[in-house]
């Protein structure tokens, strides 16, 4: 684990419970503390209003939520946390589209184990609210 | 990609390996009923949040074709109505998915 990062507090939100435990180990593996993992909108919602982060990691492929609401959620409840998304699917793909507009940055699921001084970078300045 | 992270993914990935495999087995498990025609609403749901999953588990690990092997399950799953051609094609699927994880 390296040791030299400030430990950047993460919620991070995913469905899948094997890919929420590996994600974890990778973003632990690289310095983060994943504070919380929860697996939808109403949860990650419910976690922002109870606890604070640094940054959020939100898989945009959560069956039965709403991603405008809970982003939009998500930056209202926590305005000083940066927001990522993560994606399996292509660059393309129209959650993607409507994520960029709303987050922060966006990542490849299979970027992810390479995103680490990307995330921590982006902690670091301060965020440009949106216009 | 270096070396360390190279070897701590694949750390990661075994560390995972039979929750992985168990996964596969569910899917395998779908694709034997529907061929048969014994595919109830219960499992088939469950196939199909398993394929998921292995979607995103694959691609987190930089294992592009797996997670399009597993994208063509849960195509599979999604599609209309189950029958003896989809779980044949199914199962060849999982069978191949179940063979490249394996090989890690």
């Amino acid at each position: 684990m390296k040791s030299d990062a400030k430990q950047l507090r993460v919620l991070l939100v995913e469905d899948s419970p094997l890919a929420a435990e590996m994600m974890s180990s990778i973003l632990r593996n690289d310095g983060f503390d994943v504070a919380a993992v929860v697996a939808d909108g109403p949860a990650a919602l419910a976690a922002t209003r109870a606890d604070t982060y640094d940054l959020a990691i939100v898989d945009l492929e959560l069956p039965g939520t709403d991603l405008v609401e809970m982003l939009e959620g998500l930056r209202s409840n926590a305005p000083g946390a940066r927001l990522v998304a993560c994606s399996a699917h292509a660059r393309g793909s129209a959650r993607v589209k409507i994520a960029r507009v709303r987050v922060d940055s966006v990542i490849s699921k299979s970027d992810l184990a390479r995103s680490g001084q990307l995330l921590r970078n982006l902690c670091s300045h301060e965020r440009t609210p949106a216009t | 990609m270096s070396h360390d992270l190279d070897a701590e993914l694949n750390l990661i990935w075994q560390n995972h390996l039979d929750a992985t495999l168990a996964r596969v087995a569910e899917v395998e498990a779908a694709g034997q009923a529907m061929r048969t025609g014994k595919l109830g609403t219960e499992l088939h749901a469950h196939a199909r949040e398993r394929a998921h999953e292995l979607i995103g588990v694959c691609a987190t690990f930089g294992r592009p074709p797996l997670a399009r092997l597993a994208r063509q399950c849960e195509e599979l799953l999604l599609a209309g109505e189950p029958d003896s051609e989809h779980g044949e094609r199914l199962l060849q699927l999982a069978h191949q998915l179940r063979a490249a994880i394996s090989q890690g």
